[in-house]
């Protein structure tokens, strides 16, 4: 399972690269205001900092204290703020106040923003509004990928579900843009370019129109990328953050245009559809193996994908591999994850980076959870008996072991007993939480059968009051694989879940419309006819454009004819081999294959959208391939 | 058995999804627990010197082994407070020796060293846009090349202007002054794609349009319809989407966008207050009604608070000595508020706001739905009477009769997590219909009694004679499995 024994897949190119770009490109701008100051930063920053920097790279820069940028006044004597934030509004307001609250009691200061990944024009407004342009410095920290592992990038842009799918906003293609400019320049022209969706599309149009200026430099280059996908609605990707693409040939970028996740739940921004994302591992190894067998160039088949939400039913259904899991219960934070004392027998948390370099954790990471006691019982048994070896031995072989084996041991030891921790951890909530009867749901649903008893056990889960976000998530589930809620169940769960987690999710409900998660059947016939009443009113220039506009508030999910189509809900007879799975769906416990994968799959073995029109139909289009892509766009 | 049921356990019996059930925790858990025990056996000889912990923490500046970026966050902002006395009185201090400093010693750019003033690149400014020409230039020969000079002239095309801006370059947009020039800059700018631009352009064109012809031209144009709108959401221009959203006959979001304020008021009377005002705005009929609902609860809540409070400090109601309220009950679910009033006053007459009953017909609240909450709370002050009256029935014969909207699993589940004592816990067990069910949760808690009747009852002699040896020794439930196995009447199956 590890790279290295697999001629067939290709060592992915050194992301490491993007790291220390980023690292410098801070120490740059700290170095822009000499002299000590206090370093404020946005809460949401502060997990992909701690993957580029650590608290020593700032100090030696001069940063004297650090602080979180919240809504309480700074109180400091530092003579030199430095703002490391999001474009938003609501910060440049904060921002603005401690200026001039500064100026009203005769305090002059040096400020300086660094913005990240890029600066709005409407953050500059308000700071013009204010009255505070020209008392602040502003700057770009240009950080727009971030390597989570060997083999996946992300952009860690959680907001951009909601700013695109639900608001329409299509301010972060840029930065997708720009973000695929930099894989560009670092890793070589892109050998062929896949992608589907909207969003996708404008992503890679605006790519190239920046990419022309530059072009040239990147000729003659050996591409270290192969295929790049780009994929974006079509309404099935596990969303939250990463899709991960295991140990084949995919680098996965999947919160480029990710972060389905944290998406539209509506009056206070809590997530509905938690992004877990470690679905698909299965995908690289499939993808990876074709691909060698064709004999293709090992480099090339390195793929980015880009994947939005093209998925949801992936991201709605609960996860039950190792990885995901571990997500479920501890919350994967840019590939860290705290344990809390449960998990580490002592009284102190532990921060835990979970990747490739750990070497327990690699080998479980995409196993279907039922394999993962089996396999660490065997590897305890085998760290025993190699800590048995030392008994009868003499002095020069225990000076020996101690010396060179004993730290690999130690470090063994140390993270086999965290993941058995962290197992226990997870079987006692699941255990608990009637997890069983829910994935019993999820897969009735997901075949289309006993939806009445699924529907109950839903509102069951909502009158327990047992969680608000998992209740939206089944929910959603059905409404997707249903292609809506009929009217009179719609109403039922949504008073019902008003009355158990509060009347303001009203406006939850309106979002999860908005964005078609979750809607109401056969409302068809009346939109059709605002559709086409404005339709008549529309001059823009695109005028196809207007329909998307339309499909935001009637999103039909075709579920049924795509998973059909694509044999996505595997017919298998007898019991399903979850230790040695056929194909993807094992993520699923042999429910369901990941459709994002599924098509990535299929459109590299086919080079392209041949004889997949009737799925591009379904997904509502806007495919593109485009190979050797750095000549024009064909 | 119900044929839905049947056909279901078919399927479960021959599907694929048999393979893992995380019911089966005493394998997969003694498997797992073996496996820590063999970890942990190991442990004296490997935690002798901790040395390299530091694989997994990193470290800090003063070499504590903490100082990841967010912690010394949490510590500076601990430690703020305590010294902030000290502080203010250096800031005072400080505030007079630097304000000697000149203000704009920016680095930001080499230009803004040779100029009069910093100016930083704004796209609409226009005071900046038009004086800049005007700047001595300090240094002649370090004049910006002949092609930056163009950033100011006139002679950007819409596209060009458009595609500047997408690069992050100054672009003035004075220039587009008629309404024609304007909407194909607009336009340019959304075939861009680059939200960025468009919001910027709309910002220009919303503070150089009336804004009935802006809302009139945008109406045509959804994408940087959507733009404006995301953007008055963000700057909280309230009045504006408010307008734009009449404008557009777009009645409910303008009445969900007015009801979303509720949010920001803290103040419950005002809170209360507001509400009452959002019941008249045009909602769907159903959210209309949730409205209602909600302005309801909430004085509701606020009567209840007020009595309670003074009942809880008066110290005269026994149930609030023992059971002091954790929080209070202002903003809470319906559900919440029900199971407080289940708590607390549950034998209250229908007349109060408080009682139960009158929450459940104020509200509609499903039988299914009370129930479950009445349970929860009544378990929790094992009030086992209350439970048991909460599912009897009475039919016309007089004879009683247990039932329940919900199925009994899930009565058993909440009184077992209230720890109910054996014999309330059988008596539910007992009830569960479906027999494996029933078999599981009675092994599961152990209630020999209704394990060893249902063997007995499915003429199970195989397994009765099993279960033998999880009963003690010498026990009424081993005297009673013989007592079975030994009647000739019953026919076992096996």
């Amino acid at each position: 399972m590890a790279f290295a024994g697999r001629r067939d897949v290709p060592e992915p190119p050194d992301f490491g690269i993007l790291k220390r770009l980023a690292r410098d490109q801070l120490i740059y701008l700290l170095e822009q205001l000499p002299g000590k100051k206090d370093l404020f930063i946005e809460a949401d920053l502060m997990s992909p900092l701690d993957r580029i920097a650590n608290v020593s790279i700032l100090k030696q820069h001069e940063v004297d204290k650090l602080y979180k940028v919240e809504s309480r006044p700074a109180i400091s004597a530092s003579d030199q703020f430095c703002f490391l934030v999001r474009p938003r509004i609501k910060t440049m307001r904060y921002i603005a106040d401690i200026v001039n609250a500064d100026k009203m009691s005769g305090r002059s200061r040096k400020y300086k923003i660094i913005f990240s990944p890029q600066k709005f024009y409407a953050c500059e407004m308000v700071l013009e509004e204010e009255g505070v342009f020209g008392d602040v410095t502003c700057d770009e920290w240009s950080f727009y990928l971030l390597p989570l592992d060997e083999d996946i990038i992300s952009m860690e842009l959680p907001e951009f579900f909601r700013d695109y799918f639900l608001e329409g906003d299509h301010r972060w293609i840029n930065s997708i843009a720009r973000a695929l400019q930099l894989l560009n320049s670092l890793y070589g022209p892109f050998g062929k370019a896949y992608g589907i969706g909207r969003c996708a599309k404008m992503s890679y149009e605006l790519w190239r129109d920046l990419e022309e200026e530059s072009e040239a430099d990147g000729q003659g280059r050996k591409p270290e990328i192969g295929n790049v996908f780009f994929m974006d609605r079509g309404r099935l990707e596990r969303g939250g953050q990463q899709a991960r693409a295991g140990q084949g040939g995919a680098v996965w970028a999947g919160s480029l245009p990710g972060g389905a996740g944290r998406a539209c739940a509506g009056c206070r921004e809590q997530q509905e559809v938690q992004g877990g994302w470690l679905q698909q591992s299965r995908l690289g190894r499939a993808v990876a193996g074709k691909e060698g067998g064709q004999g293709r160039s090992v480099r090339a088949a390195w793929a980015v994908a880009l994947v939005a939400d093209t998925d949801y039913v992936t991201a709605l259904c609960s996860q039950v591999v190792y990885e995901g899991l571990v997500d479920d219960t501890f919350r994967i934070k840019c590939g860290s994850v705290d344990f809390g004392p449960d998990v580490t027998s002592s009284d102190k948390s532990i921060k835990v980076l979970l990747n490739a370099q750990d070497k327990v954790f690699s080998q479980i990471r995409n196993e279907h959870f039922s394999s993962v006691f089996g396999f660490l019982s065997q590897k305890s048994r085998n760290l025993q008996a190699q800590y048995d070896r030392r008994r009868g031995m003499d002095i020069k072989q225990m000076k020996n072991f101690v010396s060179q084996e004993l730290k690999g041991l130690k470090q063994e030891h140390r993270l086999l007993s965290l993941h058995i921790g962290a197992c226990e951890s997870i079987m006692k909530k699941k255990t608990k939480q009637d997890f069983q009867e829910m994935i019993k749901a999820e897969h009735s649903l997901l075949e289309g059968f006993d939806i009445r008893e699924s529907t109950s056990f839903i509102e069951e889960h909502i009158d327990r009051q047992v969680s608000p976000i998992e209740s939206l998530r089944l929910m959603c589930l059905l409404s997707i694989t249903e292609n809506g809620l009929i009217p009179k169940d719609y109403r039922s769960l949504k008073t019902q879940y008003l009355q158990s987690y509060g009347p303001e999710h009203l406006l939850t409900f309106h979002n999860l419309k908005r964005v078609g998660l979750l809607t109401e059947q056969s409302a068809g016939e009346t939109l059709t006819a605002v559709e086409s009443k404005v339709s008549k009113l529309v001059t823009d220039r695109a005028a196809g454009k207007i329909t998307d506009a339309f499909n935001s508030l009637a999103r039909k999910s075709n579920f049924r004819a795509i998973s059909k189509k694509l044999g996505l809900i595997p017919r298998v007879d007898g019991e399903y081999d979850l230790k040695m799975p056929r194909d993807m769906a094992y993520v699923f416990s042999g429910a369901y294959i990941p459709l994002s994968c599924k098509i990535i799959e299929q459109v590299l073995e086919r080079r392209g959208w041949l004889g997949l029109e009737e799925v591009v139909r379904l997904l509502n289009g806007n495919e593109f391939s485009v190979s050797g892509s750095t000549s024009a766009p064909g | 058995m119900s044929r839905a049921r049947a056909d279901e356990e078919e399927y479960w019996h021959s599907s694929k999804f048999r393979a893992f059930t995380f019911d089966d925790e005493d394998d997969e858990l003694s498997q797992l627990k073996e496996s820590k025990r063999a970890v942990n056996s190991l442990r004296d000889f490997v935690d002798n010197d901790d040395d390299d912990d530091d694989d997994l923490e990193r470290v800090s500046w003063s070499g504590e082994p903490v100082g990841s970026i967010s912690w010394s966050i949490k510590e500076t902002a601990s430690s703020s407070t305590s010294s902030l006395e000290g502080r203010d009185s250096s800031l005072r201090k400080g505030s007079s020796s630097y304000a000697a400093f000149p203000r704009q010693v920016s680095s930001y750019s080499l230009s803004s060293l040779f100029k009069g003033r910093n100016k930083l690149p704004s796209f609409q400014s226009l005071s900046d846009a038009l004086s800049d020409t005007g700047f001595k230039n300090y240094n002649p020969e370090l004049r910006r090349p002949k092609a930056e000079y163009k950033d100011y002239s006139n002679d950007w095309s819409p596209k060009d202007t458009v595609r500047r801006m997408q690069r992050g370059k100054v672009c003035s947009l004075e220039r587009f002054r008629s309404l024609q020039d304007k909407l194909v800059l607009l336009d340019e700018a959304v075939a861009g794609h680059d939200g960025n631009v468009i919001t910027a352009v709309l910002i220009f064109l919303k503070r150089t349009l009336r804004r009935e012809i802006l809302f009139r031209e945008l109406e045509v144009r959804q994408v940087a319809l959507c733009h404006l709108i995301h953007f008055l959401k963000e700057t909280g221009e309230q009045k504006l989407l408010l307008d734009l959203l009449r404008f557009l006959d777009r009645t409910e979001e303008v009445a969900l966008s007015q009801y979303r304020e509720h949010l920001n008021i803290q103040d419950v009377e005002k809170r209360r207050e507001f509400l009452k005002g959002c019941i008249g705005l045009p909602f769907s009929s159903e959210d209309t009604s949730h409205i209602q609902d909600h302005y309801t609860l909430l004085e509701r809540q606020i009567i209840i608070e007020a009595n309670d409070r003074h009942l809880e400090t008066a110290g005269q109601s026994e149930i609030f000595r023992k059971y002091p309220r954790k929080a209070s009950i202002l903003n809470m679910p319906l559900v919440t508020t029900l199971f407080y009033s289940c708590f607390y006053h549950y034998t209250e007459a229908e007349g109060t706001f408080s009682s139960p009953t009158n929450l459940k017909k104020t509200f509609k609240i499903p039988d299914k739905q009370y129930v479950l909450t009445a349970l929860a709370a009544r378990a929790k002050l094992r009030a086992w009477d209350d439970v048991d009256a909460l599912f009897t029935t009475k039919n016309w014969l007089g004879y009683t009769k247990k039932k329940a909207p919900i199925g009994f699993h899930r009565v058993v589940e909440i009184l077992q997590r209230n720890n109910a004592p054996m014999q309330v816990l059988q008596e539910y067990v007992r009830l569960v219909e479906d027999v494996e069910t029933r078999l599981n949760l009675a092994t599961k808690y152990k209630c020999h009694d209704v394990v060893i009747e249902t063997y007995r009852d499915l003429k199970d002699r195989i397994q009765l004679t099993a279960y033998k040896c999880k009963v003690e020794r010498g026990s009424a439930e081993e005297d009673k499995i013989n007592s079975i196995l030994n009647n000739m009447q019953i026919r076992w199956k096996n």
